[in-house]
């Protein structure tokens, strides 16, 4: 997340502006050592791939990224113009690392990586909003054997 | 990371630098002193915060001032431009085999027709399966990224982002395109159609603009 400091003054209050939600809970639990992890990229860039639709208005579903399918190809359809595009348009491994990760699994760094990925278009949501989403999601990354999930903002 | 909004890995096209943002991250999870771990990752991005000015900006082409605020003319301008940069935007898309045009389902130069049949409020029906708000957005997404792209590849060496965005929004008849539909939308009755003009069309940053058009 950028420095504060490193804002214009109108997104800086922006962003302070925000209501930050509170948890009633703080769940923790450890796992595997990440030589044995299976990772999967969680972006809330608003990627797809080209096929799929893209992120409408007030879209708090989430697209998957099969890891076959040739990151080069995706598309970025997210409403906000408030961030940088140049370096999506350079580099995919700006905000979808999965080059970067495939190099950490022939290392043995990882595990493995997982068969999909998946993104959202983080705009602003209350954890609320995007529930049922995440829920849905989340039966879809155990049965990928997913136990790391790389939450990717953008 | 204290990386710029929308560059969550820090730098493109430096794979040493992203894998070691991406192994920093993920030695969070071999931590046990949860629940709640908070690490600030030590090092900026290689060309974050550079110079902001313009001198040295060289666009990939010389272009025209935008136009003047009468309506057909600037239309006409945006469609020149976008045909002056067609070159360059195509060398972007066989020099890094992929481009981000396309979010939109018609082509530039429709899209660009397309805006302007919003700008000029004219009447012109929108075709029952397209929805004008959705076409607004991507439309001006596509338009943005195309002069993005040809920019990218200027000769002469990169541009920093700043410079690229000042020179979308400050130089080329297509920014002044998106600054003149912002209150022609706004003041629209489609509900959808103004909340993308509103938020989803002009960065914040950007707004400052608006002000001075008005002046």
């Amino acid at each position: 997340m950028v420095r504060l400091a490193d804002l214009p003054t109108v997104d800086a209050n922006h962003l302070l502006a925000k209501n930050t939600y509170q948890f009633d809970t703080q769940p923790f639990v450890d796992g595997p050592p990440l030589s044995k992890r299976r990772v999967a990229i969680i972006s809330t860039a608003g990627l797809h791939p080209a096929g799929q639709d893209n992120f409408n208005l007030r879209d708090t579903g989430y697209r998957a990224i099969p890891g076959a399918y040739n990151a080069d190809e995706l598309v970025m359809s997210h409403a906000s113009v408030n961030f940088d595009r140049t370096g999506f348009q350079q580099d995919i491994n700006i905000v979808f690392p999965i080059d970067r990760l495939r190099e950490l699994e022939a290392e043995n760094a990882i595990g493995s990586v997982a068969d999909c990925h998946y993104s959202f278009m983080g705009a602003g949501w209350e954890p609320k909003e995007i529930e049922a989403s995440c829920n849905q999601l989340a039966g879809l990354l155990k049965e990928d054997q997913v136990n790391a999930a790389l939450l990717v903002p953008v | 990371m204290p990386f710029d909004l929308g560059r969550p890995f820090g730098a493109p096209n430096d794979a040493p630098f992203q894998r070691d943002v991406l192994r920093t991250v993920l030695a969070l999870f071999e931590r046990t002193d949860g629940p709640v771990i908070l690490d600030d990752y030590a090092k900026d991005a290689p060309g974050q915060g550079a110079p902001e000015n313009m001198e040295g900006m060289v666009c990939p082409i010389p272009l025209p001032k935008p136009a003047s605020p009468d309506k057909t003319d600037l239309i006409q301008s945006v469609l020149s431009e976008a045909e002056q940069l067609a070159p360059w935007q195509t060398l972007f898309r066989e020099t890094h085999n992929r481009s981000t045009v396309g979010v939109c389902d018609l082509s530039l130069p429709d899209a660009i027709r397309f805006l302007g049949t919003l700008l000029n409020d004219d009447g012109t029906p929108t075709p029952p399966d397209r929805n004008p708000a959705t076409t607004l957005r991507f439309a001006t997404e596509d338009l943005r990224n195309f002069y993005l792209e040809a920019a990218a590849m200027r000769p002469g060496g990169a541009a920093s982002t700043d410079q690229l965005i000042e020179w979308f929004w400050g130089e080329t008849s297509a920014g002044a395109l998106i600054l003149a539909l912002h209150p022609v939308c706004t003041a629209s009755d489609n509900p959808d159609l103004k909340h993308v003009a509103a938020d989803q069309m002009i960065p914040r940053v950007q707004r400052y603009r608006l002000q001075s058009r008005q002046a």
